[in-house]
């Protein structure tokens, strides 16, 4: 069985295939490394006080111009008139001071605690103040902010800003773009020509001639094709995840990550359409280190990876031709994905792995928000892909042991 | 003790029954050969024997194991060759023959030994895929041979091959019975392929064994003969063959009359025709011994 495997696998990176999907996956990484960084910092050039200055300069002079601009229907009343260009003068004057403000922060150097520990009593007077006013889920929300701040406080780390750009970021939001579509495509060209690719030209044949039993062939075909699916995407990552590191810091790896928030309709308050809006269930959400949590994004991707390639691999052992095998998997992956999000079918999309796609939403439990459907959460994610993957091996093998071979 | 014993072997694909009752069978060391024409069953027979498909019922046993029940037991008993040889193509020849080592547990000095019988040592270490067909022929037969099994099945192994193929071909198969006694089963159209090679000779057709013979200094005991004969036609000659005794059937073919006659007749009908004034241009048997049963089996005597 273990010689098997290892030929299955030594004959699947002696195909010039193999290769070509690999240069496809680091080319499509390189890619996204740069789109993330060009736009971290383009965020980041939003954030400096020049820009912002500049911004709100460019917004004064606008508001200067609409002195002259009294729209018509007031032009005659003079109270009116008054009224309106008070208005515009006060908002002139705010924008001022916020500008003083920004001015008087260059160049000083203000500590991050400082600004940290005025963000947590903020925070602390918000709940205290609103929270009688609030229902139970809107306080739950704020009680979690106020946690992750006084998580970051705890273990004095810097918080991030929006344009930061680190190790564990990057690898986070990778992993989330490929589950989007790569894994889907990439897989399908991968692993389609597994058992198909053996009947055109049928070198099946020469294997099932031999004494092995065709139990044991489907079954180290399918090992050695998830093994490889597996290795190759998750080892790309972790290169990249390194490099990314190498150059722009890893970033502090005890990062608060807030995971496992359930959500529920909130049946008191009725929207236009007759539903509820979902509101997140109080003291769901549970605050992890960022290592912890990328750690749990590898696990899961790792699982769908090992899905779509069991999903590809049936569809390879019920097809003959390899090309007909890669265009039924890219088709029916696409189009499942696309089906299930009518309104109409939701229901039952739940069910199917497509519809767990949006990886870092079943660790942080957001993937009830993406579907609006409380009941998709991240265990149940992992049962339907356990399911699928159990389901598409055993219609596999079953298929194979039976078949005639006319090939 | 017999080496493949096929009894009463079924097989529909779809709705057309293909093998419609196959029994035979193959002693050590023999080397059998499976006679009939495109479409006639064999192909089908041979993988039901190696075990790519299952008869619907009867039973196929390799040295007492049946395929069905022992399928591994039984495949490791044979070396086969189904249809062209297909080869991993991006593999080369050696890496192709590693696999099936690995898999049999065979060491690597038989696998050498066997790469020298089929005389592909210099070519060994490239791909396959720039193998032209004859080497694929030969890297099939290593594969087949490598195990040293007791039975060798080789379906129409001569495709492609150039004549020195053919004849280096016949030699390794015969140095492998007399050094390894392997029994073989070729399946085969080409009658001259069978006559130089075989001990038995089975002619199948229409998913059936018409006949099973011998064959003895490389032909078969046939009961008939086949004669063209070109005489000035007249119906008086015509007439004159159809009352001769041991003429069976006559039959026109441009300046020719075919005539299927007790086998020896020949001179008889010469004789006859001479005595009766007919004048006699050519004279010659038509089909050998094997050709003769061939079309008397499978063409129905055409």
């Amino acid at each position: 069985m273990i010689t098997l495997i290892r030929q299955e696998l030594y004959k699947l990176f002696m195909r010039k295939k193999t290769f070509v999907v690999l240069i496809g996956l680091i080319l499509l990484t390189g890619f996204i490394t740069y789109g993330f960084k060009s736009n971290a910092e383009n965020m980041k050039k939003y954030d400096t006080p020049e820009f912002q200055i500049e911004n709100i300069e460019s917004n004064i002079i606008y508001l200067e111009t609409e002195k002259n601009n009294i729209p018509q229907d007031i032009e005659s009343d003079e109270v009116k008139t008054s009224e309106y260009l008070e208005d515009l003068d006060r908002e002139i004057n705010q924008l001022e001071s916020e500008k003083a403000l920004i001015m008087s922060t260059i160049g000083e150097d203000i500590d991050w605690r400082d600004t940290l520990d005025q963000k947590i009593k903020q925070q602390e007077k918000m709940i205290l103040e609103d929270g009688a006013n609030v229902n139970a889920s809107e306080l739950a929300q704020m009680n979690l902010q106020l946690d992750e701040l006084q998580y970051l406080r705890d273990n004095q780390i810097e918080p991030q800003e929006y344009h930061d750009f680190n190790g564990f970021i990057f690898i986070n939001q990778l992993i989330s773009t490929l589950g989007q579509v790569f894994l889907f495509i990439g897989i399908a060209v991968f692993a389609a020509d597994m058992v198909s690719g053996e009947c055109t030209p049928p070198t099946l044949k020469l294997l099932l001639a031999q004494p092995v039993s065709r139990g044991k062939v489907i079954l180290s075909k399918f090992i050695a094709i998830v093994i490889a699916s597996v290795s190759l995407i998750i080892l790309v990552e972790i290169l990249a995840f390194i490099f990314v590191g190498m150059i722009y810091g890893f970033g502090d790896s005890s990062y608060p990550s807030i995971v496992g928030t359930a959500y529920q309709f909130d049946t008191s308050i009725f929207l236009e359409n007759g539903g509820h809006p979902l509101t997140m269930v109080p003291n769901s959400g549970e605050i992890i280190p960022v290592w912890q949590y990328t750690i749990k994004l590898f696990l899961i991707q790792g699982l769908f990876i090992v899905t779509i390639t069991s999903f590809v691999f049936m569809i390879s052992t019920l097809v003959k031709s390899s090309m007909v095998s890669m265009g039924t998997s890219v088709v029916s992956l696409i189009a499942a994905t696309i089906i299930f999000q009518f309104s109409a079918l939701q229901r039952l999309g739940k069910y199917f792995f497509t519809s767990y796609s949006s990886l870092d939403g079943l660790i942080t439990g957001n993937i009830a928000m993406y579907y609006n459907n409380p009941s998709m959460t991240g265990s149940l994610g992992i049962i339907v892909n356990v399911g699928w993957i159990i389901l598409c091996y055993l219609v596999a093998h079953t298929y194979f042991i039976k078949k005639d071979f006319l090939i | 003790m017999n080496i493949l014993e096929l009894t009463n072997v079924h097989k529909k694909l779809g709705k057309i029954e293909i093998i419609r009752g196959i029994n035979l069978s193959i002693g050590e060391g023999e080397i059998f050969g499976f006679l009939g024409p495109n479409g006639a069953g064999k192909t089908t027979t041979i993988k039901m024997i190696v075990g790519l498909i299952q008869p619907d019922s009867g039973c196929i046993n390799i040295a007492g194991k049946n395929t069905v029940k022992e399928g591994n037991e039984a495949r490791s008993e044979i070396g086969a060759v189904v249809e062209n040889p297909e080869m991993y193509n991006y593999l080369s020849g050696m890496a192709n023959l590693k696999l099936i080592a690995e898999i049999r547990k065979i060491p690597m000095k038989n696998v050498h030994e066997v790469v020298e019988i089929v005389n592909l040592t210099e070519r060994i270490g490239d791909k396959v895929g720039k193998y032209s067909l004859g080497m694929k022929q030969r890297l099939g037969l290593a594969c087949a041979l490598l195990s040293k099994p007791k039975l060798l099945i080789l379906d129409e192994p001569t495709n492609g091959l150039d004549p020195s193929g053919i004849i280096d071909f016949r030699k390794i198969v015969k140095n492998a019975v007399k050094e390894m006694n392997t029994s073989v089963f070729i399946s085969s159209h080409i009658l001259s392929e069978v006559q130089q090679l075989c001990d038995t000779v089975a002619f199948i057709n229409y998913g059936e064994i018409k006949a099973i013979e011998s064959i003895t200094k490389q032909s078969i005991n046939n009961e008939t003969e086949t004669v063209s004969i070109n005489i000035s036609q007249t119906l008086e000659g015509l007439d004159l063959l159809r009352k001769i005794e041991s003429v069976e059937n006559v039959s026109q073919q441009e300046s020719y009359y075919i005539v299927t006659a007790k086998k020896g007749s020949s001179a008889q009908i010469i004789k006859t025709l001479v005595e009766n004034n007919i004048d006699v241009n050519e004279v010659f048997i038509k089909y050998d011994s094997l050709e003769q049963r061939y079309m008397e089996l499978v063409e129905g005597g055409k």
